[in-house]
């Protein structure tokens, strides 16, 4: 369902601005946590509970035009504020007696980890939580802001050093919207020798941006399948499709789906990427993996071409983590921007959208128990 | 081990006999003194074959590739290659990277006192277990056990069958079966370097007598490690933690 008035201007007046957009790129300052890597080319993507990113690993390497610009969370603030405000002391009720149980069970299981931070954007201000912790076998998760609430189930199969799959399922409500918004999803990714799979399925009733920070804002059926195979250590080759699901107001219906292959190189040290996309138009991809002269820092770029034009850089030493992520405005595409930092345990996210000109940060940072 | 003295001394005792045929009693005297001083050396139990070998590769930081064929998961039996580097000591971590099969290279598996690391190449990820927890199966056996003979002795049923002549030299031959039969085997058969007590090869066996992993251990030698070396992956890998 989706609500009739965003950021309070009316859908159709909405839809008619879109009109004149020819091509939006849809950026995603959490999406570069999930971007994959050369050496693991469709499969680098974290693990839900890990790092909540949702649905970013549809579109991680996939080209990100829609025909209608997707609203961050905060675009969604007035009217969930609006409708909310009736039902702030229930929010707040809910939020305190989440964190009390969450506290509970931590102390009574093997804890695994828990992420405090802060999302905020223009008008809109929350906490975030997001916990997991392993219970009869199970790794369970939660993930908590001050209008939405998802907890998700997941186990693995190892194969060890030959590889390992993880498969789970996740729920979402989101209690800013009326009637209350939900989602779930079931996901299965891993490798095992030289076959790599990420497959995920989801539904979600409202637009994700309601269900939880950063998320994307497409509602209905989405899902990814990628595909990876190991011709020999030096060679991988890669497919994806993706499948975004309901973009509302969108003018390129065409554009929910989208398909990519590429091919993997890996010699002297270093990892080439060569491949080809199609959203709405075709796309040329490049990459480059590698350690620079100092030992132990590596960089990781990956450059999209044609109706997608991108540039993801990724820079890495230690405990420290650079991501990057440019669009070029071509063509009257509007220019688009994400920085997202990891300093050991905490984490920075921070994103610019000129076109709305809409700013989005969130701050995390990590305790992991043993 | 009464069977492996015999065994040990019959050897010993043959080669002896042939030479004592052909020299003067005095000589014959001496080589009876030598003949008794061999005797006792070697008649080691394997308790103290695994000692010498865990001692010996407690010295100092090593690494040498172990090579041979595996009997896969799926039942298949391929070529496996992988280099073990092991840092003894306080800090003891043991490094696992395979390099065949293909699809396996670039996997490395890391194991220190407290976790097991797991490093897949595919999906540039690294596991990090407890190593209470571990188990981590591959090429047959259990990887955390490797290069931590005191286990073997106290996992394993040993006897010494007697003496090999190797490339290397002289080496004990060992054989034996888990005292845990969920191991991935039934038996086993390894050769110890006696000059310097260390593995040289090691089989493994089903139930069936089908053969599940005949590797050799090559290219020995001491070197220079660090625990941050042995530490060591992709500074862009996505760390689980189980």
């Amino acid at each position: 369902m989706m609500p009739n008035v965003v950021h309070g201007v009316p859908n159709a007046k909405r839809k008619a601005q879109d009109a004149k957009r020819r091509t939006v790129w849809v950026v995603r300052p959490a999406s570069y946590a999930v971007r994959q890597t050369l050496n693991a080319p469709s499969l680098g993507a974290r693990g839900e509970a890990a790092g909540g990113e949702g649905w970013g690993g549809v579109f991680h390497h996939g080209p990100r035009a829609t025909g209608h610009r997707p609203r961050a969370f905060c675009f969604w603030l007035p009217a969930i504020g609006h409708r909310l405000s009736a039902i702030g002391d229930f929010r707040g009720g809910i939020f305190a007696l989440v964190v009390a149980v969450v506290a509970h069970v931590l102390a009574t299981s093997q804890a695994q980890s828990l992420t405090v931070g802060l999302f905020a954007a223009p008008g809109y201000i929350s906490p975030t939580l997001e916990g997991s912790l392993e219970l009869g076998g199970f790794s369970l998760s939660a993930r908590l802001k001050r209008d939405s609430l998802g907890l998700g189930v997941e186990d693995d199969l190892e194969f060890g050093p030959a590889g390992r799959f993880v498969f789970g399922a996740r729920g979402d409500l989101g209690f800013g919207l009326q009637p209350l918004a939900w989602g779930a999803e079931a996901y299965l990714r891993g490798s095992v020798a030289q076959f790599g799979l990420d497959a995920r399925l989801g539904y979600a009733s409202a637009p994700r941006a309601a269900l939880w920070a950063g998320e994307r804002n497409f509602s209905g059926f989405a899902g990814n399948f990628n595909a990876s195979y190991r011709l020999d250590p030096a060679n991988t080759l890669r497919a994806s499709l993706a499948y975004a699901g309901d973009v509302p107001g969108a003018i390129f219906q065409g554009s929910t789906l989208g398909l990519e292959g590429s091919w993997a190189l890996r010699e002297g040290g270093a990892t080439y990427l060569a491949g080809l996309g199609f959203r709405v138009g075709a796309y040329a991809l490049l990459g480059w993996r590698g350690e620079l002269g100092e030992e132990g820092t590596l960089l990781d770029a990956t450059l999209r071409l044609g109706w997608v034009n991108r540039l993801e850089l990724g820079l890495f030493q230690e405990e420290l983590r650079l991501r990057l992520m440019t669009t070029f405005p071509l063509g009257g595409v509007p220019f688009e921007a994400a920085a997202s930092l990891e300093a050991e345990s905490l984490r920075g996210d921070v994103a610019y959208d000129n076109a709305n000109g809409r700013w989005t940060v969130w701050l995390r940072y990590t305790f992991t128990f043993d | 081990m009464p069977n492996a003295q015999r065994k040990t001394s019959k050897y010993v005792d043959g080669r002896w006999s042939i030479v004592s045929s052909q020299r003067p009693k005095a000589i014959r005297a001496l080589l009876g003194v030598l003949f008794l001083a061999l005797s006792w050396v070697g008649a080691q139990s394997p308790a103290e074959i695994t000692k010498q070998v865990q001692a010996n590769l407690e010295k100092s930081p090593w690494e040498a590739t172990v090579s041979g064929k595996a009997q896969l998961p799926d039942g298949s039996s391929q070529d496996v290659e992988f280099r073990l580097q092991v840092l003894p000591g306080k800090e003891q971590v043991a490094r696992v990277e395979f390099k065949k099969p293909g699809s396996l290279e670039g996997n490395f598996v890391v194991i220190s006192e407290k976790e097991v690391w797991n490093y897949l190449f595919l999906t540039n990820q690294l596991i990090i277990q407890p190593r209470a927890k571990a188990n981590v199966q591959g090429l047959g056996v259990n990887l955390t056990s490797l290069g931590d003979f005191d286990q073997l002795n106290e996992q394993v049923s040993l006897k010494l069958l007697g003496e090999e002549r190797t490339a290397e030299g002289a080496a004990w031959k060992l054989s034996g079966t888990p005292k845990d039969k969920t191991q991935g085997y039934s038996s086993m058969e390894i050769l110890v370097l006696k000059a310097d007590p260390r593995p040289l090869a090691l089989t493994l066996k089903d139930a069936g007598g089908k053969t599940v992993a005949d590797l050799a251990f090559k290219g020995f030698k001491r070197v220079n490690l660090t625990a941050k070396q042995l530490k060591k992956y992709p500074a862009d890998a996505e760390v689980v933690r189980k």
